[in-house]
């Protein structure tokens, strides 16, 4: 109930960010032309709402309320939303301050041998 | 094993020459909580900057409970909702050596741990020592960690050597060049806030007053504030400089369509050679538009239409 809510809202609001152009914008904005070279990414704006609508599907299954997506994706461009809808499942999320498991015997060991440098006061 | 270390030579080498230490020491420190040090290094150089915020009010904006962390796309659309502009720096030490020694604190990403398990970190650079191969860091819970450089460098490197600075729309950070800065002020133009768009490509003009799309991208945020004068004048200035940049020329156009003026278009469009496959299409379709309107010199409703949304 709640997600599809989310999903409903994002989808809004992602229409709302390509429709609020003015009619008939014909220019190449500026986004499309400093990216041109670098990345694919499509004038289509079918293809933003469609980003949009999957990276609110993404940060809602990780526990993000609703209603903070829709200002999450506000906050974000066209071009960024096609992005992070294509890397979200792999970007790294930085915030670590304990490490748990098998992993933390793995980097004891890598500490102690001078590899990483992880439980030095982080 | 991959060693990260081996790749940072270049860098050490950097830090070795860098000159006197710095140490920012005016630059504020939040303790992380739990997995947040996104919420905290952010709220560390936007504060810095003159931004009143605190990481418990980024939190809602950049933090996903379930990966426990933040993403990078969230903390520069986070900065660009707080009037700040996100300006990721070059993949090399030297960008972040001037950005510490103009006073900008600069936001990194660490792995802390191996590449196969990698242990992601936010943290802020402050300062760093070249005599004592150090960096100087706001990170997690130490409000002055001093690192050994090459420990450092291994981490910053095994995340894809990936830092920004956060500044003002209106001051181009010491490091930066054109095309970065017009990159990171072009999102400006889709989220809405056109006011920043504006004032961060008239910076870029007035840094870089040769770069033809620094003055292509100051006429798209006139466009798209609909002061269609000041879009063309800038085109023009753009197109002076660089005639075969074929957006200037597409967006001139365009600007007179919206403006009614199909007559004013005419010695922008003919005698110009076929512009590149990319925007080939896009170049057609302006010319199909303007077609579409006539060959009159402006059309009045129009005009009136532009006076009264001036006021």
């Amino acid at each position: 109930m709640n997600k599809g809510n989310g999903v409903v809202i994002a989808l809004t609001m992602a229409a709302m960010l390509v429709t609020s152009l003015p009619a008939g914008a014909g220019i190449v904005g500026t986004e499309y032309m400093v990216t041109q070279e670098a990345r694919a990414v499509t004038l289509d704006r079918i293809e933003n709402v469609l980003a949009g609508e999957a990276v609110a599907a993404r940060l809602e299954a990780w526990g993000v309320a609703p209603q903070a997506v829709s200002l999450r994706l506000a906050a974000m461009s066209d071009v960024e939303l096609q992005q992070l809808a294509t890397s979200i499942e792999s970007d790294p999320a930085g915030g670590v301050l304990v490490v748990i498991g098998i992993v933390f015997v793995v980097l004891i060991i890598l500490e102690l041998v001078g590899v990483t440098n992880i439980f030095r006061r982080v | 094993m991959v060693l990260g270390g081996c790749a940072t030579g270049p860098e050490l080498q950097a830090l070795r020459e860098a000159g006197s230490a710095v140490e920012l020491t005016e630059v504020p420190f939040f303790a992380q909580d739990e997995y947040q040090c996104g919420p905290a290094a952010l709220a560390t150089v936007l504060v810095s900057g003159g931004v009143e915020v605190t990481p418990q009010q980024l939190v809602p904006m950049v933090y996903v409970p379930d990966r426990r962390g933040s993403l990078q796309a969230e903390l520069l659309a986070a900065t660009r909702s707080h009037g700040r502009v996100p300006y990721v720096l070059g993949k090399t030490l030297v960008p972040i050596l001037e950005e510490l020694r103009s006073g900008q604190p600069v936001l990194v990403l660490q792995n802390l741990g191996l590449d196969r398990w990698p242990v992601w970190h936010y943290a802020v650079l402050i300062g760093f020592d070249p005599d004592k191969q150090q960096f100087l860091l706001r990170s997690g819970k130490t409000r002055r960690q001093q690192s050994h450089a090459r420990s450092f460098l291994a981490s910053w490197d095994r995340a894809g050597r990936w830092s920004m600075v956060t500044v003002p729309a209106n001051d181009p950070p010491a490091s930066a060049d054109v095309l970065g800065w017009l990159q990171a002020v072009a999102p400006f133009e889709s989220t809405g806030d056109l006011e920043s768009a504006v004032e961060g490509y008239e910076a870029a003009v007035a840094r870089w007053p040769e770069a033809a799309m620094a003055w292509t991208a100051l006429g798209n945020a006139r466009y798209l504030q609909q002061q269609f004068a000041m879009a063309s004048a800038a085109y023009k200035h753009a197109l002076n400089l660089s005639p075969e940049l074929w957006t200037a020329r597409n967006n001139l156009v365009q600007t007179m369509i919206a403006q009614g003026c199909p007559k004013p278009a005419q010695p922008w469009i003919s005698g110009v050679g076929v512009p590149p496959p990319e925007i080939e299409s896009t170049w057609n379709r302006t010319l199909q538009e303007l077609a579409a309107i006539g060959n009159g010199s402006c059309s009045s409703r129009q005009q009136v239409r532009n006076q009264l949304g001036k006021e």
